[in-house]
């Protein structure tokens, strides 16, 4: 019972308002994805769920995922601004995760939606991070169901249905109802980001980088990019040395035999950004005071 | 067996080859009081086979990518190839090491003919995977091993642990050199 990609465009259908709303992600004033539009999707698809309308349901549920992933990557702008860095973190990973839920089942045409701008800032924001351990849990799963039928998953029984499709609006899942845990590793690469590792509070962490592209910028919607390199300067203990004198480091040789080419290496970033904002609106999210 | 030539993996990720020790028989012979599966078993052209957690577990058990491999393989092979695991249904557990890493289960072909298309679908699968997570394919890593017999009946194990985007090209790689790849059966035809 698999479903093909889905158009939300569907012409004057009364999704159209829906679109629109999403389309101008760009210019809506509080950023986020009003409370009315979602209880209107709410209503849409319990109708077009009644009618067995499935691609209506599906095409909904596209815009409800659209209008998730837009909203995560607002409130990980807004939580940087406001130094939250892990809620933010947390908004990013919520916002990759379900820029993949869609990924298969819609694909955006010229960033209309600012999909790809999302998913390609989310990833940005994630390298400049300085989260790079997460814990691991490994498990048995003795037990899980499908989320659309609740039919008990096995290897070669269960249900039809296919994990990540879209059924009656609602992505399916595996519900793990059973789970043994073996164990709890460190890993630079997690399934997930959301277990980062704080050794001793936040403290140990220095998020001054990413706070900054945040502050340079006028919107979550305003393009940026950067560009990493290494770059290496003279220990300060070793300024004024001739290269003959004795080295400073005391190994009793000169200067110029030892640890002349000792020099530092520290990451260096250069941030290019969009010039201007997108829309020049009064009380757009994220506007400096 | 001279399998010298690709012996340690390299940081793209390259595959290991060596003489695989599996012991199908005594597999398919621990199902002695389940006589249809043990049938299956044996007509199985691709067999999952349950992975070793040595202390950690004891008893079969296998990656969380069994079940959608498993679906995949049957979907993809149609009726070029009988797809079964070596193990009931009502005993079937999975283990999810919770990391972007992509454990595949361990795959046993009986059909050399098929391995290349076999390592297709798994490529295919790892990438729709991937996508599904919003994650890129040089970033996260396989883990794979497949064992299969040469042209000349020797048992042979290939053990792919590396970048995702570099496990077809490399098990494929491998597969040519060997005379095993499709092209090479399609050409004796």
């Amino acid at each position: 019972m698999k479903q093909s990609n889905v158009d939300i465009a569907l012409g004057s259908s009364p999704l159209r308002a829906a679109r629109d709303h999403l389309q101008d992600y760009g210019i809506r004033t509080d950023g986020l994805v009003s409370t009315s539009f979602r209880e209107s999707l709410s209503h849409l698809k319990r109708e077009a769920v009644a009618d067995d309308n499935q691609v209506m349901a599906k095409a909904i549920w596209c815009l409800e995922t659209i209008g998730h992933i837009q909203d995560h990557f607002v409130s990980a702008f807004l939580d940087i601004r406001n130094c939250d860095f892990k809620d933010a973190w947390d908004q990013l990973e919520r916002c990759q995760v379900e820029t993949g839920f869609l990924d298969k089942h819609f694909t955006e045409k010229s960033d209309e939606f600012g999909i790809e701008h999302a998913r390609l800032h989310t990833r940005q924001f994630q390298d400049l991070y300085p989260f790079k351990i997460g814990f691991s849990p490994g498990s048995i799963v003795k037990a899980s169901h499908c989320s659309i039928c609740h039919t008990k998953m096995s290897l070669r029984g269960g249900c039809d249905h296919e994990i990540g499709e879209i059924y009656d609006g609602e992505y399916c899942a595996r519900v793990i109802t059973d789970l043994e845990i073996l164990h709890v590793s460190l890993t630079d690469k997690p399934a997930n980001k959301f277990s980062v590792v704080f050794p001793n509070g936040n403290d140990d962490y220095r998020l001054s980088l990413v706070k900054s592209v945040v502050d340079a910028l006028h919107s979550p919607w305003h393009r940026w990019r950067y560009r990493r390199e290494e770059r290496k300067d003279h220990h300060p203990r070793f300024r004024g040395i001739r290269h003959n004198d004795p080295c400073p480091c005391e190994s009793g040789s000169k200067y110029g035999d030892c640890c002349i080419g000792n020099d530092i290496v520290f990451p260096h970033f250069e941030f290019f950004l969009e010039k201007g904002s997108p829309v020049e609106k009064e009380g757009f999210v994220g506007r400096p005071k | 067996m001279a399998l010298n030539g690709h012996g340690t993996p390299k940081s793209g990720g390259s595959v290991v080859l060596s003489e695989s020790n599996l012991d199908i028989g005594a597999l398919v012979a621990s199902f002695d009081d389940d006589p249809e599966l043990q049938k299956n078993l044996r007509a199985a052209s691709v067999l999952i086979i349950p992975t070793d957690l040595g202390r950690e577990h004891e008893g079969p058990v296998f990656p969380n990518t069994t079940r959608e491999v498993y679906q995949r393989l049957k979907e993809e092979l149609g009726e070029n190839a009988i797809v079964e695991a070596a193990i009931r249904d009502e005993e079937y557990e999975e283990f999810l090491f919770h990391s972007a890493d992509i454990y595949l289960p361990v795959i046993f072909i009986t059909r050399e003919i098929i391995v290349s298309g076999v390592v297709n679908i798994l490529a295919s699968y790892t990438y729709d995977r991937l996508r599904n997570r919003g994650e890129q394919s040089d970033e996260s890593t396989v883990k794979s091993k497949l064992h299969c017999m040469d042209r000349n009946g020797n048992p042979l194990l290939f053990e792919y642990d590396g970048p995702a985007e570099n496990f077809a090209p490399s098990l494929l790689q491998v597969l040519r050199e060997l005379g095993l790849a499709r092209e090479d059966y399609e050409a004796a035809e």
